[in-house]
């Protein structure tokens, strides 16, 4: 996974708001409540793959 | 068709041939274009670099020894293959992303530099990338990006592709990056791109990389590996491929039977 020091200056590619990572393996935007997936531990910060609150990813 | 929708998928696909291809020459030093990119960046123990449309992870690689100790670099590509690749031989102080350099995933200015390295000519929206580019960099952080010029025409590649012509049907045409390949490919174009995105003091050299093929037999190999053509040929089966390599290998040898110098026109540009 990524460094603590990159974690804190991710953002949300569409907002730029800092990205939550509360827990492990989820990188959430709490201004567009959007989760970014976590493939085989690598983050995929893709506006397109953004995965809305409430929704698992469709794969 | 659209960048997006071939490249990613083209250049996971043979992510391994590329590493292979790129580390060869960045190990013999004839990827110059490259090597100035961590030359222009200056980095130094304690940096945080990244590395755009970072394919295998090479410059990762290079820059995280070079930001060490204290200094970290993130590679971000497009392809989800490249970025597999760059992780599985990941130093500590590098970590890998899929992001999309038009819409990069970190806050403002948290990168002392950033380099790209034959990334730009693949991006749709070169003012949105190089915005972004800006946009995460510190003030007066130095980005630095190199992008192969198709001009020079050597006759060697014009040999093989009298060959191609003749077993295949011209390639699909990309036309959502046409304004950026000519924008990049042009020195002036691309040091008024570059200032257009907020970046102050822009430069743009030319570099040329002399490679040497140890024969006409490797030359075509590995032409027929590279991204460019191998996902041409997917749909050939093995006598056709067969014939193509034995025809082009045949028509470079009679022209060069020995080794073969081949050499590549580069513009690399710097902005702060």
């Amino acid at each position: 996974m990524i460094s603590q020091e990159l974690l804190e200056v991710l953002a949300c590619p569409r907002c730029h708001t800092r990205i939550e990572f509360r827990e492990p393996d989820v990188l959430r935007c709490p201004n567009c409540k959007v989760r970014y997936p976590v493939v085989d531990g690598i983050p995929v910060m893709l506006i397109e793959e953004a995965i809305p609150d409430g929704k698992e990813r469709a794969d | 068709m659209k960048s997006k929708d071939l490249y990613p998928a083209v250049f996971s696909r043979y992510a391994e041939v590329y590493q292979k291809r790129l580390e060869s020459i960045m190990s013999r030093r004839e990827s110059r274009s490259r090597l100035r990119l961590i030359e222009l960046v200056g980095a130094q123990p304690g940096m945080r670099i990244i590395d755009l449309a970072c394919g295998p992870g090479t410059l990762t690689r290079v820059l995280a020894a070079d930001v060490t100790p204290g200094g970290e670099v993130v590679g971000v590509d497009l392809a989800p293959g490249m970025v597999e690749l760059a992780r599985r031989s990941s130093p500590p102080n590098a970590s890998f992303e899929v992001m999309d350099i038009e819409h990069l995933a970190f806050a403002d200015g948290v990168f002392d530099a950033a380099v790209c390295g034959h990334g730009l000519q693949f991006v749709p929206d070169l003012d949105q990338a190089l915005r972004e580019t800006r946009r995460v960099l510190r003030q007066g952080g130095t980005f630095a990006a190199s992008v192969p010029l198709s001009g020079l025409k050597e006759s060697v590649w014009e040999l093989i592709d009298s060959v191609v012509d003749r077993h295949l049907p011209p390639p699909p045409e990309i036309a959502d990056a046409r304004e950026t390949r000519a924008t990049v490919r042009d020195a002036g174009a691309l040091e008024s791109a570059a200032a257009g995105a907020g970046f102050g003091e822009v430069s743009v050299e030319a570099i040329e990389e002399a490679v040497v093929w140890e024969s006409a037999e490797q030359l075509v190999s590995m032409f027929m590996g590279w991204w460019d053509f191998a996902y041409r040929i997917e749909g050939l089966d093995e006598r056709s491929r067969q014939a193509f390599m034995d025809e082009a290998t045949e028509v470079v040898r009679r022209q060069h039977p020995g080794a073969i110098k081949t050499v590549g026109r580069n513009l690399v540009l710097s902005a702060r």
